[in-house]
């Protein structure tokens, strides 16, 4: 395998597991899977063409501003739509976010079309490559995503093993009503996991959207992460960036060694793979799928 | 069927009725009340009622699709029936559950980090923790373990630690012995006294093990398929021929179960044989 | 109760997103329009209705045609075969359309042709990819195609063209998506290039909406390709080339040029991308182009107005069939006037579209060739209209 080849894994894996951050933090806490995550990365995507075009000139501020808008889109969400939907089964919810996922796409053609849109255009900011090593080149745009990736997880690991917050969201997930009865708010750490997992969609889509633009079949790019989410138990973090890497590397060594054709499919197939021989991923935990 | 006390309860409970899934209901007016720093023991049968009583006062979540359908649970006056437990849990009112009492993916020292203490600095947390691991120092060298990898006993003294964390006024305890060695149940016993005694906490204690519960206990409640049946304090319970017959296991040869069945017909009569 | 009111909720907010037929009037030319508005074709097809319809709303504005208003009613197919019928049942027979419009995925054709056929009801496709039956010599009775791009005639004209303009053998990489037209397009492509003695020496298939190009032009890259040909939407076209400059690929690339193309090849700004065809850009800066431009402004045209091309000459095409058609119309009258359709195009393609009782196509197609000059930082035409025969 050639240098390149990795670099193009670590890529789409860090793309990966960028996107499947959020479906495993809202479903490790509240059991929901949340079909609109797509969605909500376009969405996030699109916030970010918005504020590029108020703040061209001050792409921090556009950023800045975008990914705030990421975490409370969720927040509002969680607010508005599925705090609602708490105690009933689970089933529903996810019908919801179904239902959810059909409205933002809606909204978003109708606000933005189905017209290509380049933030990085609006910035005046072009996507050269990077000599990584030689013979290894990435975009700028790739580099960050991996970087980003990598801070992410770091940060969320953090904040899950250290904080007390952190503590309260796993709590939550394993005895929602304990949790309640040792004074956690329920509310507020479901509220807090679609916060922060519409805040790293939003991410991942503003980065996307800074690589490759933002049109309207992005949220297609979240069901492509969702394999790597589920081959490696929805319930865990360090498993979705497994997850990611594996799904990655099948999908490059499809691409370069047997069909590009079968790129689309292969996602799929590791998925069917791994639920077969462990229903419940790699490193998920055993009982949460029980419980569903 | 209440004796009015003279000063004012912590917990006055009025009449209570629950109903599950908005039909069945599983508590058809109970009334009792716990005074300030006592420790009060609701027992009963398995099935009696007794723990939904006490997740009643602890409050319902959506999932257990439970309410208040009657009466009336008054915390230091105030009204609280159908609150959430957490703001129950922020006005001083504990829940040691009976089962799921710890988060088994958690160390012991991350359950007594959840716990969501109102009003509490971190300077605050350590002493409440250092007071956990002094209450029950065998929980100290465990810190680092996974709750779910605790012994019986150990759990327990976890749960009561993490609810003890929570700053109780009133601590729910659901089943203290079920399970548990003969020798762990004493220990505890004297725990929840010292947890009275020191903390000033007052405990509403739910028993199956109704020599246990009001060993500890200054008063005590029988209670029997959602009713109260029977209340009294702890010491005159414990000589209550109908007491030890039925519920310390002192009585011999074919027996009706419940107190009511007694009271409705001569003890030992024919069809007394039931389940 | 609570959870299924949220839901019965949100599903009737997202069905008022989706448009709505419009009301009907019983003395107004009805067309019907089944188009992919959202969904995967959307890029491609929206644009294109959307300025017929503010062609027609400003048709309208000015008294209609031969005094009668047009009423265009426009469904959504999502490029989903089943909402395409959906929509061309209700369209032919509750609304009683007298001509049908589609312009989606090829896919949602065999349903909307049927139905058309049922009803005896003429089917234009405008935009979207030609259907065999609209070629001269043979067309079908009912079937017409007005759209810049045809494989059959597009691959053979890029294929000569790479020949030429290549300097050294060309060693040439394929880009298409897995859909039907592309993959035809590009064999035919791979098998008319080793007949010119060029070598393919790459295929690839890139899916839509793929989340990284990368790996596709890491192959093609590897391939040790001089000139890469793409046949596909704009946007898979467009992004493999910009993933192969990334990793230094320095061949240079010819692709069809889309709706899209003017905006994106100024953004791209590399003088390596080439594009072909068949209608002119704004640079050409023809009148009929500030005519496009007035229209998108005062008719808040969703798009950059360069996407408007298609849609106008669509409009222009319509005005005339119905100005043919005079009053009262019927499906048999549109037919007839769409068989004797001879539109001077006004410099959008490279002559007139004419159509005849057994052409509904075109029996010449002509091309040009752009590409960005990043010394003048502009795009420049590289040839003027080279126009073949259409002949099967």
């Amino acid at each position: 395998m050639s240098p390149q080849l990795i670099a193009n894994i670590v890529v789409l894996a860090a793309i990966y597991a960028l996107v499947s951050a959020g479906y495993v933090l809202v479903y490790r806490v509240s059991h929901v899977l949340n079909l609109a995550h797509g969605e909500l990365m376009m969405i996030g995507a699109y916030i970010l063409v918005a504020t590029a075009g108020l703040f061209s000139g001050n792409p921090i501020l556009a950023l800045l501003l975008a990914a705030v808008s990421g975490l409370v889109m969720g927040l509002v969400v969680y607010a508005v739509l599925m705090r609602w939907l708490t105690g009933e089964a689970v089933l529903a919810a996810v019908l919801v976010t179904i239902a959810l996922g059909i409205l933002l796409r809606g909204l978003s053609i109708l606000i933005w079309t189905t017209q290509q849109f380049y933030p990085a255009a609006i910035f005046g900011w072009r996507n050269p490559p990077v000599h990584i090593l030689p013979g290894v080149q990435i975009s700028v745009a790739s580099l960050a995503i991996v970087a980003l990736t990598i801070i992410v997880y770091a940060a969320l690991f953090l904040f899950l093993q250290f904080t007390a917050w952190g503590v309260r969201m796993r709590a939550a997930g394993q005895n929602p009503l304990l949790a309640e009865q040792r004074g956690i708010r329920l509310h507020a750490v479901y509220a807090l996991a679609w916060g922060l997992s519409t805040f790293t969609a939003s991410l991942a889509g503003m980065l996307l959207s800074l690589d490759s633009g933002v049109e309207s079949t992005m949220a297609t790019i979240g069901l492509k992460a969702f394999p790597a989410a589920l081959v490696g138990g929805l319930d865990s973090l360090f498993g979705a960036l497994v997850g990611a890497l594996i799904v990655a590397a099948a999908e490059i060594a499809a691409i370069q060694f047997v069909n590009p054709l079968l790129s689309d499919v292969v996602p799929f197939l590791v998925l069917l793979l791994v639920l077969a021989v462990r229903p419940w991923g790699l490193f998920g935990s055993r009982e949460q799928l029980d419980r569903v | 069927m209440t004796n009015v006390p003279q000063a004012a309860p912590l917990l006055a409970i009025d009449d209570l009725r629950v109903a599950y899934h908005r039909v069945a209901v599983a508590l058809h007016g109970v009334t009792l009340r716990v005074m300030p720093q006592t420790i009060v023991a609701l027992v009963g049968n398995n099935g009696a009622g007794k723990t939904t009583a006490l997740r009643a006062i602890s409050g319902f979540i959506g999932v257990d699709d439970a309410r208040v359908i009657g009466g009336s649970i008054r915390f230091a006056g105030r009204r609280i029936e159908n609150e959430p437990p957490h703001a129950n849990t922020a006005r001083g009112i504990v829940l040691v559950p009976e089962r799921d009492k710890v988060f088994p993916n958690l160390t012991v020292a991350e359950n007594l980090t959840v716990a969501a203490t109102r009003r509490a600095s971190s300077a605050e947390r350590r002493r409440l923790d250092e007071l956990v691991f002094a209450l029950f120092p065998a929980l100290a060298p465990l810190r680092a373990r996974l709750a779910g990898l605790l012994s019986g006993g150990e759990r327990q003294m976890l749960a009561f630690g993490s609810a003890i964390v929570c700053k109780p006024e009133l601590l729910l305890v659901d089943e203290l012995s079920l399970g548990l060695a003969p020798v762990v149940v004493d220990d505890l016993a004297r725990r929840v006294r010292a947890i009275r005694r020191e903390l000033g906490i007052t405990v509403l204690l739910v028993e199956q093990n109704v020599g246990v519960a009001l060993a500890i206990a200054d008063y005590g409640y029988v209670i029997e398929s959602g009713h109260v049946v029977l209340e009294g304090p702890a010491g005159e319970l414990r000589g209550r021929p109908e007491i030890q017959q039925f519920y310390l296991g002192l009585a011999t040869g074919n027996q009706v179960r419940r107190y009511r069945a007694l009271r409705e017909r001569p003890a030992n009569g024919p069809g007394d044989r039931r389940q | 109760m609570r959870a299924s009111a949220y839901l019965a909720l949100v599903a009737l907010a997202a069905a008022s997103l989706l448009p709505a037929g419009s009301a009907t009037a019983q003395d107004s030319y009805k067309i019907g329009v089944t188009a992919a508005m959202t969904g995967p074709a959307a890029a491609t097809q929206a644009p294109v209705i959307e300025m017929l319809r503010i062609y027609v709303d400003r048709l309208n504005a000015k008294g209609g045609i031969n005094g009668h208003q047009v009423d265009l009613l426009i469904e959504d197919d999502q490029a989903e075969p089943s909402k395409a019928a959906a929509n061309a049942t209700k369209l032919v027979r509750q609304e009683g359309v007298i001509l049908l419009i589609n312009s989606s995925f090829s896919s949602t054709y065999g349903p909307v042709i049927a139905e058309a056929k049922r009803g005896n009801v003429p089917l234009w496709f405008a935009g979207a990819v030609c259907p065999k039956e609209t070629h001269p010599p043979k067309a079908d009775p009912l079937l017409f195609c007005s759209t810049g791009f045809d494989f059959s005639v597009d691959i053979p004209v890029a294929v000569k063209a790479i020949k030429d303009m290549a300097k050294e053998p060309a060693k040439l990489a394929l880009v298409g998506i897995p859909v039907p037209i592309s993959r035809i397009g590009i064999d035919g492509a791979e098998k008319l290039a080793a007949s010119l003695g060029m070598q393919a020496v790459d295929k690839e298939f890139v899916p839509p909406a793929t989340a990284d190009y990368t790996p596709f032009a890491t192959k093609i890259k590897g391939a040790d390709a001089n000139w890469g040909f793409a046949y596909a939407p704009w946007p898979a076209e467009a992004k493999t080339f910009e993933a192969l400059r990334r990793l230094g690929w320095t061949g240079q690339y010819l692709a069809y040029g889309h709706i899209q193309a003017e905006d994106e090849l100024t953004r791209i700004a590399d003088g390596g991308f080439e594009i072909f065809m068949a209608n002119s850009l704004f640079q050409d800066d023809l009148p009929v182009h500030k005519q496009i431009r007035d229209a998108a402004a005062a008719g808040k045209y969703s798009f950059p107005p360069t996407y408007g091309t298609e849609g106008w000459l669509s409009g222009r095409i319509l005005e005339q069939i119905l100005t043919k058609t005079g009053w009262p119309a019927s499906a048999e009258k549109v037919t007839a006037s769409m068989s004797s359709l001879n539109l001077d195009t006004q410099g959008i393609r490279g002559g007139p579209l004419v159509w005849t009782a057994d052409n509904h196509f075109r029996t010449k197609q002509s091309y040009r060739f752009y590409r960005y000059d990043p010394d003048k930082k502009s795009i420049v035409r590289m040839r003027d209209w080279l126009t073949v025969d259409v002949t099967d």
